[in-house]
């Protein structure tokens, strides 16, 4: 069995080959080796959705995905849908309603909200609540964040 | 107290990561030490895995899975989502020698209706499974995994072959497919064999699987007018979480007279820890009028067939509670969606 798996994957746009080992998950390559720090690992298990990215138009948890399965697979992380000059609407609603606290669960927040938005640009509270079931808030509570993703919506409806 | 990142990583508390980030907090701990800590506790996961001796197998087709698993099959251990495997790696519960991941096998990906059957691939997500346009409202069961089923992230993760795969009393959709009478496929390079999901799970985290075989397929034969099968789960809260008590119900009445033309009950548990059917209440039911007396009548059939045992989740006198309840609320709601919405229904 090979120690060392090739794999071609793109990165918020840009490409990239790399050889992962055989129990690397896609969080490791991110944060390890592509250096891209604003994922967050929290429980490790796909419980708390810290680590949620978006791979092929599909969130899912980072943590829970062998590298090597990823060749050919489109990535999208928190780096990749704003800038600081430049934020993403939801980033700018996480800002405005101050829905951002320790900021550890913010990156995978806004992932899978950028996630529902794609889909749906009417999101109602209870469709926002439920899109974001699986992202666990220890300290800012998920009314501000609740919110951020409304007047988001709004925003991006408007442009 | 002062609080040092290396103490707070040494205490081991990896998935009470962010119960030690409150308490960086509490301890008005500089900004640049809880950083610390965070990369320091990150990073543990990573090295833990790191330090296991696993391979890996990435099969990109059927045959090339099938070809492999003749000649490794006794030393691998297949994983599709990695939602049920993974975390068991990281709690050290599990230390596999050899991964075969099966992710990338998209022939196993499918749902389609064919000759009378609903036939599922293996590797259909519960996200697909759930939003599938092929499964219509009576289908409700199927559709609600939709919302109950772990999170939006694991559901576009989790598959049904894993989920049946994982035998165990918490894996929602084992319920509803005993309901619907599911047969499992099992596929190797020299033969395919089709058998009851009932005959496929033999204990918690059992299967009849052999080492050279892949679950390829779940098949049910599709629900006929004047059916309804529904799904009822009870967590410590409403979602992301293991069921307690879960209950599957599909119902053939006729709308007329409420005659019970077929019925099939499933819960997470029944006798052990896995998933069964809840026989001599269906039993009971099955040719009865189903009228309120007849609930009642059911709901005691099914306390004196549970056998439950009481564990840190819940006591099993609770579990016996909800799961009367359940069954009561299920023979209602099926009937009443059969008479207002079932008939003819069918997409």
């Amino acid at each position: 069995m090979p120690k060392k798996h090739p794999i071609r994957i793109t990165v918020n746009g840009v490409r990239h080959s790399i050889e992962v080992e055989a129990i690397e998950r896609l969080i490791d390559v991110l944060r390890n080796r592509l250096d891209l720090k604003g994922t967050k690992e929290g429980c490790g298990t796909g419980d708390c959705g810290a680590c949620v990215v978006i791979v092929d138009g599909k969130t899912v948890p980072s943590c829970l995905v062998h590298a090597a399965t990823l060749d050919g697979s489109e990535i999208t992380t928190i780096e990749g849908i704003g800038t600081p000059d430049r934020l993403h609407p939801l980033q700018e609603a996480f800002i405005q309603t101050g829905a951002v606290q320790c900021g550890f669960c913010t990156p995978g927040m806004i992932m899978s909200a950028k996630s529902l938005l794609d889909s749906n640009s009417t999101p109602t509270m209870e469709q926002i609540r439920e899109a974001l079931v699986g992202n666990l808030c220890r300290c800012t509570g998920y009314g501000r964040i609740v919110d951020a993703v409304m007047i988001a919506a709004e925003k991006m409806r408007s442009k | 107290m002062a609080v040092h990142s290396r103490n707070l990583a040494q205490v081991g508390y990896v998935d009470r990561r962010f119960f030690l980030l409150g308490s960086c907090r509490l301890a008005h701990c500089p900004a640049e030490l809880v950083r610390e800590a965070i990369n320091t506790l990150t990073a543990s996961i990573s090295l833990r895995l790191a330090s296991m001796s696993i391979g890996i197998f990435v099969p990109r087709n059927e045959g090339e899975l099938l070809r492999f698993l003749k000649h490794e099959g006794s030393r691998s251990t297949i994983v599709s989502g990695g939602t049920d495997l993974l975390p068991r790696i990281t709690r050290n519960q599990e230390e596999p020698g050899l991964l075969v991941d099966i992710s990338r096998v998209k022939e196993l990906r499918y749902l389609k209706r064919e000759n009378g059957l609903v036939r599922v691939g293996a590797l259909t997500t519960i996200d697909d499974l759930s939003r599938s346009v092929l499964l219509d409202s009576r289908y409700e069961a199927l559709r609600r995994l939709g919302l109950i089923f772990g999170s939006p992230p694991v559901r576009n993760l989790a598959t049904v072959g894993g989920n049946i795969s994982a035998a165990s009393s918490s894996e929602d959709l084992i319920p509803i497919l005993l309901v619907l009478e599911a047969d499992v496929t099992l596929k190797s390079l020299a033969s395919e064999r089709v058998l009851p999901l009932m005959e496929f799970i033999l204990g918690k985290r059992e299967t009849s699987r052999k080492d050279e075989e892949v679950v390829s397929e779940v098949s049910f034969k599709e629900m006929g007018d004047n059916s309804w099968c529904t799904f009822e789960k009870i967590g410590r809260r409403e979602r992301l979480i293991i069921a307690l008590v879960s209950l599957a119900c599909a119902l053939r009445l006729d709308p007329r007279s409420d005659e019970i033309q077929e019925v099939r009950i499933a819960l997470n548990r029944v006798h052990g820890k896995v998933p069964e059917r809840a026989s001599n209440t269906e039993q009971l039911l099955e040719g009865r009028i189903l009228d309120a007396e007849l609930v009642r009548h059911a709901a005691s059939t099914l306390e004196s067939e549970l056998s439950l045992t009481s564990d840190f989740r819940a006591s099993s006198s609770y579990r016996v509670r909800v799961a009367k309840s359940f069954l009561a609320s299920a023979l209602t709601h099926c009937r009443c969606c059969i008479k207002t919405r079932g008939v003819g229904s069918a997409a």
